[in-house]
């Protein structure tokens, strides 16, 4: 969390166990649909945190 | 600190080294290609001149030694990437950083493997290493780009 915290721009959330990363891992998939749609390069911002 | 990134010639191993890098932190991009690693960080610490980035390049093993160590290969070779050097990345914190992606017909899609991610699988191959998930979802061409502005959050 450090590490992240050090880039600036970078907010590091904590998402929970280990066991969460199958659902972050596969939203990648999500943005980079998005991305493809829109001719973007989208990146993730959690609101009301 | 000092960062490795095992595999970290790629658009998402060049962009968060050179992030990372230009928050001070000392950066070691790893390759199985040790040409190609100090090709790339030579590159990076070109691209800015002025900023005299930490960045240098090195084989995966040497990038392995840092404090913390990113697994930046694409998710099919992560594990044959960490297996050997699953001594040295003992008691240290691993970062997995890819997402397990299939093309189907236009798109990508995302698989489930056998032990549910990619970080697991990693973490199965270092079960002495702490195993976190990191840094999936950040567009790689804006990271390399230190004038362009980051607001991301990553959820770990």
């Amino acid at each position: 969390m450090a590490l992240i915290e050090a880039v600036e721009g970078l907010r590091p959330l904590d998402a929970g166990r280990l066991s969460q990363a199958q659902a972050i891992e596969a939203f990648t998939a999500v943005c980079i649909a998005v991305n493809i749609r829109y001719k973007a390069r989208t990146y993730v911002r959690m609101g009301g945190i | 600190m000092h960062v490795g990134i095992l595999g970290g010639t790629g658009p998402a191993g060049r962009g968060l080294g050179c992030r990372m890098a230009a928050a001070g932190i000392e950066v070691t991009i790893g390759s199985r290609d040790l040409a190609r690693a100090e090709a790339v960080a030579a590159e990076l610490v070109g691209s800015w001149p002025e900023r005299s980035l930490p960045i240098r390049g090195s084989d995966n093993a040497g990038a392995a030694a840092a404090d913390i160590v990113i697994v930046g290969t694409p998710w099919d070779s992560a594990v044959k990437t960490v297996q050997p050097l699953r001594d040295q990345l003992a008691d240290k914190v691993v970062i997995s950083m890819a997402s397990a992606l299939v093309r189907v017909g236009q798109q990508l899609q995302a698989i489930t493997l056998g032990r549910g991610s990619v970080a697991a699988t990693v973490q199965a191959a270092l079960p002495a290493s702490r195993i976190t998930a990191a840094f999936h979802h950040l567009p790689a061409e804006d990271l390399s780009n230190l004038d362009e502005g980051l607001f991301a959050d990553v959820l770990v």
